[in-house]
């Protein structure tokens, strides 16, 4: 949208779960806010982010570093600093189970005097190998399922499922429910966030499995350097010397060229292996330096096939990571309107001041007659009618009352207000009924009701008086009557007609 | 240029000769009271036109004119007592403003020549749909004697038969007479209107084209939103499945009925909510709307299958046997010298295959520390017709082309209960590059990468549509001459 896309830099951009808790608390924030007041003080960042340097960090990323309040920055970095405290505890103790299980083998799972390096590269190489790769294609079965299956799909599985479980029990109180927010299940965005849980789990196990190789690989060294190990290879299964040999030549092959004294010759392999029944005589036999001739196998197996891969996978799953978390940003219910209201030019156009008071003065009642019985007044007489402002010809006016002789005078319009107070004076001297015909359809203005209320006053209230609404519709009806009430002549009366195309007077 | 001297205009005229509905138009303002009943504004009020901030210009909606001639017959004595000129004629008017009284006797005129003596310029409103009456010249004469710069606009209410004889009779008093129908008048009449006012002295061209220019930004921006909404949408509902695992000893085929009102509803709402944001968007947040029942096109959506722990599915566990039997045939291939000519491949790849297949079954049934490792489950969709996408988009587009006509003096419900067969069908580009991208949706779910970038296409293409449809309307609107 408009140049603050969300696809690259300048923007929301990667992340860490981290990130997007905050911009998830940030946005709801926002949204307890007027509409307007959001508008404007995302405008207002907006203008100051553009004319201040921002420093690499995206025109987002500067309104996450000023829009929320004090309480909410606060909240942040609580949240920022429990999640990093929570990393480098599972990295603890990733590295201490490490250390702990190499002290284990190289100290104490010792048979004869020997440390069995088969048993230590199966345990420190081997087995955590087999569980990074499990652990991968897991997380990339979980992310498949998830794209195409449904809600019920269980994609995360259990090994997700029980490490967010156990993150959130290692949490503070205070910070679990803003963390929830991402790596809960239960939140009306899960299948948002869900993308982000597996990928933080992923990450996180595999940093601890990195950290656990690197724990194994310092105490490996650590054993090596003070202490004198002695190591060997045993078996109950019939394995000649030279088959172990060519395995491990394959299994060193990549650092065979490196470093060869990490792929042991066939001769450490044979002279190396002991049987607990002949023990005595293997020692007497072999010299001691050879014993510890196969550390740099190990110390080169735990690098290659513990710290390599390990170090890999976490490097893709932080990609990962923060491509999900930089897409999660940017779908996160309100990162939308942000984006529109600091692309969008703030146009304000609304009033400042409310509207006024709307209100009749409403003083008397205003009887409505048919023109018929208005006409019946006359007893054949010539009614009188004024006409305000040529609200029609004078045949027409004829044809529409139905009759064959009009008195017909004028006023309002382009006459002038002493024409019309002349013709009020005139008409104040004659006889019988008077009617004012004006167009329905055109509002009652103060003009034609002051008007009415001089010729009241000039006529005297015995005097019928009547105003004939020529056109005009049940609202114009309505309107006029509400506003000759206001004049509050008890003898004033109104009459509604029109004219249908077979002459026939249609009043109300 | 500072706030006083931006350009102000001034709405007057006759009382409810739709002024208001101007007013509320032209400053996108719902709040702005518009009533068939006379009078109803009773005091000038200043709707300033602000772009981040910086006032650009100001309209003011007025009370009518009352006693248009008692004001024309002040200003007429006052002229030939003080044997004035033309050319103080606008100070007589200040004057008539300022004598003692006038504010109780004319205090809709006071209201109204207000801004006008302050420099507004006039933006007078007529009724097109009501005949030319002589009583509306002395209201005429008064703006002349104001000497501001001024604008005519004949707006037909109901009916546009004395437009032709209203241009005829503000032709004499006016330089520009427009006929916009406060009530329809589309951006672009609304934006030729703003430019037309911008002209009337040439210092207000450039604050006028500022706000004429972040009025189109914001259109624009309200398009690709509406745009991103409607794909997204659309993205959701081509995906959309609602699920229940059923019991062993249930029968799933009576959770049919539930699953399917389950589905229309949640379709429902996603529409709903689709065109709510859309609303919002276009600034009309409490429309009342008349929104028609959505069909789905197919009732055989319903369906019965299997849920596995850990997201495993059927076809996962076919998969992995195919491979591990290919696997352990194709040892026993090499093993024999490749003489079986790659049987034993072919043939653990079939056993395999199948043990996966009816394994699947069997391990749904099973139960690991009380845990059941899968079970059955009953669902209903996606929709796979083909012509899905396409009716829900041709909602979602008569809804926002509905909207960005709306003008914010409307207050009628809006109208969506509507046979669309007859509007405005797609172009075959579009329809072939829609039907692509809901194909991608489809195929690869709308959260999958490949998905996300089909919901983009989908995006781009509507929003090519929606500009497409503007453009319509507005030529429409410009036929109508309005």
């Amino acid at each position: 949208m408009g140049s603050l896309g969300t696809d690259g830099g300048g923007t929301a951009g990667r992340g860490s779960s981290a990130d997007l808790i905050a911009w998830v608390l940030a946005l709801q924030e926002r949204d307890q806010l007027d509409a307007r007041d959001c508008a404007r003080l995302d405008r207002e960042i907006r203008a100051r982010l553009s004319e201040a340097e921002t420093g690499g960090r995206g025109v987002l990323q500067g309104w996450l570093a000023e829009a929320p309040s004090q309480a909410l920055r606060v909240r942040i970095v609580r949240v920022r600093t429990s999640l990093s405290l929570l990393k480098w505890l599972f990295l603890g103790a990733g590295a201490f189970v490490g250390w702990a299980a190499a002290a284990t083998l190289l100290q104490v799972e010792v048979h004869a005097g020997r440390v069995n390096v088969v048993l230590c590269v199966g345990l420190l190489v081997i087995v955590p190998l087999t569980m990074s790769v499990l652990g991968c294609a897991g997380a990339w079965w979980s992310v498949r399922s998830a794209s195409s299956a449904s809600g019920l799909a269980e994609g995360g599985g259990w090994r997700s499922y029980a490490m967010s479980r156990m993150a959130m029990s290692l949490l503070p109180t205070s910070v679990r429910e803003d963390v929830e927010i991402v790596l809960g299940r239960l939140t009306a965005h899960s299948k948002l966030y869900s993308r982000v849980q597996r990928a933080q789990i992923f990450v996180w196990s595999q940093s601890v499995g990195l950290a656990f190789t690197t724990g194994a690989l310092v105490a490996t060294l650590a054993f090596v350097v003070f202490t004198d190990l002695a190591f060997g290879w045993s078996t109950t299964l019939d394995v000649a010397a030279s088959n172990l040999h060519g395995l491990v030549r394959v299994f060193s092959a990549p650092w065979a060229l490196l470093w060869p004294d990490a792929s042991p010759p066939l001769d450490l392999i044979e002279t190396t292996r002991h049987f607990r029944v002949s023990r005595v005589e293997q020692i007497h036999v072999v010299d001691p330096i050879q014993y510890g001739g196969w550390w740099p196998f190990l110390v080169a197996s735990l690098a290659f096939y513990g710290l390599v891969p390990r170090s890999l996978f976490v490097a893709i799953g932080s990609r990962w990571l923060g491509r999900e978390v930089g897409e999660a940003i940017r779908r996160t219910p309100g990162m939308d309107s942000l984006l529109g209201r600091m692309t969008m030019p703030l146009i304000e156009s609304q009033a400042t001041a409310p509207e006024g008071e709307v209100g009749y003065a409403e003083r008397g009642l205003v009887a409505t007659i048919r023109v018929s019985d208005w006409l019946r007044e006359f007893g054949g007489e010539e009614p009188m009618v004024i006409r305000w402002a040529e609200a029609s010809e004078d045949e027409a006016l004829m044809a529409a009352l139905g009759v064959a002789r009009l008195l017909v005078r004028d006023a309002g319009g382009r006459r002038s207000l002493q024409e019309d107070a002349d013709l009020v004076a005139s008409v104040s001297s004659e006889e019988g009924g008077i009617a004012v015909c004006v167009r329905g359809y055109e509002p009652p203005v103060l003009d034609v009701l002051d008007f009415i209320s001089d010729l009241r006053r000039a006529i005297g209230e015995r005097r019928g008086l009547c105003v004939l609404l020529l056109a005009g519709t049940e609202s114009d009806y309505v309107a006029w009557r509400n506003k000759l009430m206001g004049l509050g002549d008890p003898g004033l009366r109104v009459a509604p007609f029109s004219v249908e195309a077979d002459g026939e007077e249609v009043s109300r | 240029m500072t706030d006083a001297e931006t350009p102000t205009l001034a709405v007057v005229g006759h009382p409810n000769k739709g002024k208001s509905s101007l007013v509320a138009t032209l400053a996108e303002d719902a709040s702005v009271g518009i009533s068939s009943t006379p009078g109803t504004t009773l005091r000038s009020r200043a709707y300033p036109m602000r772009v981040d901030g910086r006032l650009l210009y100001t309209l003011v909606d007025t009370p009518g004119f009352q006693r248009a001639r008692k004001v024309l017959g002040w200003l007429e004595e006052r002229a030939v007592a003080s044997e004035a000129t033309a050319a103080d004629r606008p100070r007589l008017v200040a004057e008539f403003l300022a004598a003692p009284g006038h504010a109780g006797r004319f205090p809709d005129e006071c209201e109204l020549l207000r801004p006008l003596v302050n420099g507004a310029g006039i933006l007078y409103v007529v009724d097109g749909g009501v005949p030319y009456g002589p009583e509306y010249e002395a209201e005429m004469e008064i703006l002349r004697w104001t000497g501001r710069p001024s604008l005519a606009v004949i707006n037909p209410i109901g009916s546009r038969e004395f437009v032709a004889e209203w241009e005829r009779a503000l032709g004499q008093f006016f330089s520009v007479v427009r006929v916009i129908d406060a009530l329809r008048a589309d951006f672009a009449t609304r934006r030729e209107l703003l430019l037309a006012f911008g002209e009337l002295e040439s210092s207000w061209r450039a604050p006028v084209y500022l706000a004429v220019t972040a009025l189109e930004t914001v259109r624009e921006s309200q398009r690709s939103a509406a745009a991103q909404q409607v794909a997204e949408f659309l993205a959701e509902a081509l995906s959309l499945v609602v699920e229940r695992r059923v019991d062993r000893e249930e029968d799933a085929g009576l959770l049919a009925p539930e699953l399917e009102r389950e589905y229309k509803d949640r379709l429902t709402r996603l529409e709903a909510n689709c065109r709510e944001a859309v609303q919002r968007l276009y600034g009309h947040r409490c429309l009342e709307a008349n929104a028609g029942q959505l069909e789905v096109l197919e009732s055989d959506l319903f369906s019965e299958g299997t849920w596995l722990r850990f997201g495993l599915r059927r076809r996962d566990l076919v998969t992995v046997g195919a491979v591990g039997g290919a696997t352990t045939g194709g040892v026993l291939d090499v093993a024999v010298g490749g003489a079986s000519f790659l049987l034993g491949a072919a043939a653990g790849a079939a056993i395999g295959g199948a043990l996966g297949w009816f394994g699947a079954g069997r391990l749904a049934q099973l139960r690991v520390i009380d845990r059941p490792m899968g079970g059955r489950l009953a669902s209903y969709g996606p929709s796979k017709n083909p012509n899905f996408p396409f009716v829900l988009l041709g909602r979602a587009r008569y809804h926002c082309s509905l909207l960005a006509a709306r003008t914010h003096a409307m207050r009628d419900v809006l109208e969506l209960d509507v046979e669309l067969e007859d509007r405005v069908s797609l172009g075959g580009a579009d329809r072939r590059l829609l039907a692509e991208a809901f194909g991608k949706i489809r195929k690869w779910g709308a959260d999958s990468g490949r998905g996300r970038e089909a919901t983009g296409d989908l995006m781009r293409i509507t929003r090519a549509i929606f500009v497409e449809d503007e453009g319509r309307q507005d030529k429409r609107g410009h036929r109508r001459g309005i």
